[in-house]
C-alpha cells in the first residue's frame, strides 16, 4: 500500500556539521514529488534518510502514521532506484527483479505472475535471461525500475536515475517512469539537479538550497511565481533589476514604469524585479511609446530562440557585471537585431516578479514558500 | 525499543579481540621480556647493551642490511628490465616466460638455496664440471650465495609490480613526449622511469623485507655468515638451552628496523605517487636484428636462472640415491620414501594450510568490508594491526607466539593450533590486500539495493558484496595458500615431532643430506603450487596474477 510521507523537523548532522537543519515537508499519497537543487544542497542526503541509509539526528519521518526513524532500511518496504542502477551483476535480469520478492511472503505462482507482468510493463521481457552487463543503459534503467516496483513498495525513491543516460534516452525514460508511476499510483520521491527533468515529470517540486527547502509548489507555480530570488535564478534564468515599488507600479528607470497587478498592496520602496529572458518585448528604438533603451552586445543563435546580451540605459541591474540576457522567439521575431544595434525594450506587468530587496522573498500576492 | 546487536559491530569486536590476543599481546610480552634479565627476572637493558657492544652480535645487523640492500638492487636490475621488455616488445614464447617467472616467485627460497648447493656447492654439478676443466667457481656459501639465491628468488616480485605499472602507463604520455621532440632513450629516462618509480620502490620494499626476514637460505648456505633471523633462531633454540630474553631483544631490534624502513618507504611512496588515468594500454611492438637477440637473450636468461632451482629439484627427485649422493639412473624411490616415512608431514601441511586459509579468507572478507565500508576509529586501528605482519618476520613471530602461549590459560605451544595461528597472521595480508582492492571497485549501491529490497545487512553482504568480492579474495587466497604451504621460518620454531610440516621436513632432510627425499618433498610442494595456480586460472578465467 502506497503511503504519504510526513517529514517533520528532520535534522541531519555529521559531527558538528549540520547538513539539514529542521526540514519539514508533507508528501501526498500517490504524488510524484521531486527534490531539486544544486549539488551539495542535501537532496540526496534527505532521500537517503527516507530510505534508511542515513541516520536521522532529529525530528521524525513517517510513512502514513508510522514513524520510521528507528526502522532499519530493509524493513521499510521502499523501492529504490539508484543513480548507477545498482543491478546485481551476477544475477540475470529476471533474478534481479525477483530478488526482493524472496523477502516477502509471496506465493510462488503470484511471484511468477508479478515478475512476468512487470517485465512486460517495462518492456524488458525479451532480456530476462541476460546478465546486466549485456544490456544498454536504458534497458538497465528499466530493470532497476522493475526491480523496485515489483515488491509493491510503500514509497518509491529515485536518486538521479537518469543522469547516466544520453539526452534522448533521458527524455524517453522520464516518460516511462512517469507512466509507470501513474499506473501504480505510488508515492514517489525523485531527486534530480536537472530542472527541465523536474518540471517535466513532477506533480510538485521542492527546491532545496543548503539543506533548506526554498519552495514547494507545482512546476508551473515554481516557474512563473518563484518564492524568492534563489528559486527564480535556479529554475530557468532571471534578469534581476533594482526597482522602486510605487503603489502597484514598478519603476525601472526615471522614464519607465509598469503596473504589476499581482504585487502585494503593502509593497513599497526599494525592491528587486525578476524578468525571464523570454518575457522582454524587443523592438526597434524608433517605435512609439515608453520603453527602456538598450544596446545589443552579443547575439547567439540557438535554433528556436535568438539570445541577446544587452546593456541597458537608465535602469540598474542587480549584478552590474553580469550582462542582461534577453531571448527572442524566432517564430514571432518581426525584426532580427545585430551586435551594436540600438533597441527598445518593454515589459509585461503580469509576467514580472518582485522580491524584497533585503531578503529576496517574493512580494507577489498568493505566493508562499509552501 | 529492543536492543539490536549490529552484526558488523559484533564482528569488529570479535576481530579486534583476536588481534589483541594473538598479535598485540604476544608482541607486547616480547617487548617486555626483551627488557628482563634472564637469570634474575628484573628489569634491565643489558640485553640490548650486549647486542650493540659485541661485534659478534651487532655485525649480524649490518650483514642483514647489506644482504638485503644488495638483494634489492640485484632484484630490481633483473626484474625491471624484464618487465619493461615484456611490456614494450613482442617476444617469442612470452606467455611461457611469464609462467616460469610466476612459478619461480612462488617457490620457497630455501629450496632455491639447496638447489644451488647441488649446482654450485662443494660437490655441485657445475662446480665439478668447471673443476674438471681446472677452473674455480665462486663459492655458493656465505654472502655471495645468499645474495644470488635471494635475488633470483625475489626478482619476480619486481617483475610483477613493474609489469602492473607498465599496464597502467598511458602510451599517450610517451607519444606526447615524443611529439615534443624527446628521443626514445630519453623517453625511458625522463618518462618511464619516473612514472614507474613508486611501483619499483613498493616492490623494492617487499624484496628488502622478504630478504631481511628470510631464514631458510642463510641457514642452509650462510655457514659462518650469520644474519639476524639465523641469530634469533640460534639464540632462542640454542644448544645450551637458549636465552629467550636475549633472543627477544634481538627480535625487538629487528622489528624496530623493519618498522622504520616500512614507514619511511610508505612516506616516500606517498610523496612520489600520483594518479594517472589511462584508457589505452601500451601495445607491444616487433623488434628485429641485434636488439631482438639481446632482448630475447636477457629475458630468457633471467627466467631460466630463476626457474633453474625448481627444475633441478624436480629432476633430482627422480634420481636414484645412495645415502646423500645421487647415482646413475632414475627411480621413484625418493617418493616411496617420503610417502612411507614422511606421510604425516604431507598430511599436516595440507590440513594446517587448509585450516589457515579458511581463517584467512573469512578474516579477509570481514576485515576488508570493515575497513572499506565501515570506517571508524576501531576499524582504523584494525588497519594498523594488519600492517604488523609486514614488519614481523617469521622467526620473530615464531618466538613471539611460543613465548606467549607456552603456559595457561592458552597453552598452545606444541599444538597444531599455534602453527595455524602463525599461518594466518603471516599470510593474511596477501588476501586482505586483494580483497580491499576489489571491494573498492564494487559500487556500494548494489548492497544498498539489496537492503532496499528487504534483505538484512548480513544477507545483503552474503548475497551481493561477498559474492562480488569472490574473484579478488580467491586470487589473494591462492597466493596466501602457496605462501602458507611453503612457510618455514615460523614453523621451524613452532613445530614438534607430531606437527612437522613439509617445509620443515625438507629443511631437516637437507640438513641430514638426504637430498633425494628433500627433492621429492619439494617437488610435491611445487606441484601443489602449480596446480593451485592452474585452478585459480580456470576458476577466474584470467591468465594473470597481479598484486
Amino acid at each position: 500500500m502506497s503511503q504519504e510521507i510526513i517529514i517533520k523537523d528532520a535534522v541531519k548532522r555529521y559531527g558538528d556539521n549540520t547538513v539539514i537543519p529542521a526540514l519539514s515537508a508533507d508528501i501526498r499519497n500517490g504524488e510524484f514529488f521531486t527534490l531539486l537543487g544544486p549539488s551539495g544542497c542535501g537532496k540526496t542526503t534527505l532521500l537517503r534518510m527516507i530510505a534508511g541509509f542515513n541516520t536521522i539526528e532529529g525530528g521524525t519521518i513517517s510513512f502514513g502514521s508510522t514513524v520510521i526513524n528507528d526502522v532499519p532500511a530493509h524493513k521499510r518496504n521502499i523501492g529504490m532506484v539508484f543513480q548507477d542502477y545498482a543491478l546485481f551483476p551476477h544475477l540475470t535480469v529476471e533474478a534481479n527483479v525477483r530478488y526482493g520478492l524472496k523477502f516477502r511472503d509471496v506465493p510462488k505462482a503470484e511471484a511468477d505472475a508479478r515478475v512476468d507482468d512487470i517485465l512486460k510493463v517495462t518492456r524488458i521481457d525479451q532480456y530476462r535471461d541476460r546478465l546486466p552487463e549485456a544490456l544498454s543503459g536504458g534497458q538497465q534503467q528499466r530493470v532497476a525500475l522493475a526491480r523496485a516496483i515489483v515488491i509493491h513498495p510503500t514509497v518509491l525513491l529515485m536518486d538521479e536515475p537518469l543522469s547516466n543516460l544520453d539526452a534522448k534516452l533521458r527524455i524517453e525514460m522520464r516518460t516511462v517512469i512517469r507512466d509507470i508511476q501513474r499506473e501504480n499510483g505510488i508515492t514517489t520521491v525523485y531527486v534530480t539537479h536537472d530542472q527541465e527533468e523536474a518540471l517535466a515529470i513532477s506533480d510538485r517540486i521542492a527546491v532545496m538550497n543548503a539543506g533548506v527547502i526554498q519552495q514547494i509548489a507545482s512546476p508551473r507555480a515554481i516557474y512563473s511565481r518563484p518564492a524568492n530570488t534563489f528559486v527564480a535564478g535556479f529554475i530557468g534564468h532571471s534578469d534581476f533589476f533594482r526597482v522602486r515599488c510605487e503603489g502597484g507600479r514598478v519603476r525601472f528607470s526615471e522614464s519607465y514604469a509598469v503596473a504589476v497587478p499581482a504585487l502585494r498592496d503593502d509593497a513599497n520602496g526599494e525592491a528587486v524585479a525578476g524578468v525571464r529572458p523570454e518575457d522582454f518585448c524587443i523592438m526597434p528604438p524608433a517605435d512609439e511609446g515608453p520603453c527602456l533603451r538598450a544596446k545589443v552586445l552579443k547575439k547567439v543563435f540557438l535554433g528556436r530562440y535568438i539570445n541577446y546580451q544587452i546593456a541597458m540605459d537608465g535602469c540598474e541591474p542587480l549584478e552590474s557585471l553580469e550582462p542582461i540576457e534577453l531571448s527572442q522567439d524566432i517564430s514571432s521575431a518581426a525584426h532580427e537585431f545585430f551586435e551594436g544595434d540600438e533597441i527598445g525594450v518593454t515589459l509585461r506587468g503580469d509576467l514580472i516578479n518582485v522580491y524584497a530587496a533585503d531578503t529576496g522573498a517574493s512580494l507577489m500576492k498568493e505566493v508562499a514558500a509552501r | 525499543m529492543k536492543v539490536r546487536v549490529d552484526f558488523w559491530k559484533a564482528v569488529t569486536v570479535v576481530i579486534f579481540t583476536l588481534f589483541a590476543v594473538f598479535l598485540v599481546a604476544p608482541l607486547l610480552s616480547l617487548f617486555l621480556s626483551a627488557f628482563k634479565d634472564a637469570e634474575t627476572g628484573g628489569w634491565t637493558v643489558s640485553n640490548f647493551v650486549t647486542f650493540f657492544t659485541r661485534k659478534y652480535y651487532y655485525r649480524t645487523l649490518f650483514r642483514s642490511l647489506a644482504v638485503s640492500s644488495c638483494v634489492t638492487l640485484a632484484a630490481v636490475a633483473l626484474g625491471a628490465p624484464e618487465a619493461y621488455f615484456m611490456a614494450m616488445y613482442n617476444l617469442r614464447a612470452k606467455r611461457f616466460v611469464q609462467i616460469l617467472i610466476i612459478i619461480s616467485m612462488l617457490s620457497p627460497s630455501f629450496i632455491g638455496a639447496y638447489s644451488w648447493v647441488l649446482l654450485l656447492g662443494r660437490s655441485g654439478v657445475v662446480t665439478q664440471f668447471f673443476a674438471a676443466l681446472g677452473l674455480k667457481t665462486p663459492s655458493i656459501y656465505g654472502f655471495f650465495g645468499i645474495v644470488l639465491v635471494l635475488a633470483l628468488k625475489l626478482y619476480p616480485f619486481i617483475f610483477m609490480y613493474v609489469s602492473g605499472a607498465m599496464k597502467k602507463l598511458d602510451p599517450s604520455l610517451l607519444e606526447a613526449s615524443r611529439s615534443l621532440g624527446c628521443g626514445p632513450a630519453r623517453n625511458v629516462m625522463g618518462m618511464v622511469i619516473p612514472l614507474i618509480l613508486p611501483t619499483v620502490l613498493a616492490g623494492g620494499l617487499l624484496v628488502f623485507m622478504s630478504s631481511l626476514a628470510d631464514f631458510g637460505t642463510p641457514m642452509l648456505i650462510g655457514e659462518g655468515f650469520r644474519v639476524m633471523p639465523v641469530l634469533v633462531y640460534r639464540e632462542f633454540m640454542g644448544e645450551m638451552g637458549g636465552n629467550a630474553n636475549f633472543a627477544a631483544a634481538i627480535a625487538v631490534v629487528m622489528v624496530s628496523v623493519t618498522t622504520s624502513i616500512y614507514l619511511t618507504q610508505r612516506w616516500i611512496v606517498n610523496r612520489l605517487s600520483f594518479k594517472s588515468r589511462s584508457v589505452r594500454r601500451i601495445t607491444p611492438t616487433d623488434i628485429g636484428g641485434a636488439r631482438a637477440v639481446l632482448v630475447h637473450g636477457w629475458c630468457y636468461l633471467v627466467a631460466f636462472l630463476g626457474i633453474l632451482p625448481q627444475a633441478t629439484v624436480v629432476y633430482t627427485s627422480f634420481l636414484k640415491t645412495n645415502g646423500p649422493t645421487f647415482v646413475r639412473g632414475f627411480s621413484l624411490d625418493s617418493y616411496r620414501a617420503i610417502f612411507s616415512e614422511m606421510g604425516a608431514s604431507i598430511v599436516n601441511t595440507y590440513c594446517y594450510g587448509g585450516l589457515g586459509i579458511c581463517g584467512i579468507v573469512v578474516l579477509a572478507f570481514l576485515m576488508a568490508y570493515l575497513s572499506v565500508r565501515r570506517r571508524n576509529a576501531l576499524t582504523s586501528l584494525l588497519d594498523l594491526c594488519s600492517i604488523f605482519p609486514y614488519v614481523i618476520s617469521g622467526s620473530v613471530l615464531g618466538i613471539m607466539l611460543l613465548m606467549a602461549f607456552n603456559k595457561p590459560p592458552l597453552a598452545l605451544s606444541g599444538t597444531a593450533a599455534i602453527i595455524v595461528v602463525s599461518f594466518i597472521i603471516r599470510r593474511l595480508p596477501h588476501t586482505l590486500r586483494s580483497s580491499v582492492a576489489i571491494l573498492h571497485q564494487i559500487s556500494k549501491s548494489s548492497e544498498e539495493a539489496a537492503v532496499s529490497l528487504g534483505a538484512s545487512p548480513l544477507k545483503s553482504f552474503l548475497d551481493v558484496t561477498a559474492r562480488l568480492m569472490l574473484p579478488g579474495v580467491l586470487t589473494g587466497a591462492t597466493l596466501s595458500w602457496v605462501a602458507v604451504i611453503n612457510e618455514l621460518s615460523a614453523s621451524i620454531i613452532l613445530y614438534t615431532g607430531a606437527t612437522k610440516t613439509m617445509s620443515v621436513a625438507i629443511y631437516s632432510e637437507v640438513q641430514s643430506a638426504s637430498y633425494g627425499t628433500a627433492a621429492a618433498l619439494a617437488t610435491v610442494l611445487t606441484g601443489t603450487t602449480v596446480l593451485s595456480l592452474l585452478l585459480l586460472f580456470s576458476l577466474s578465467g584470467k591468465r594473470e596474477v597481479s598484486f
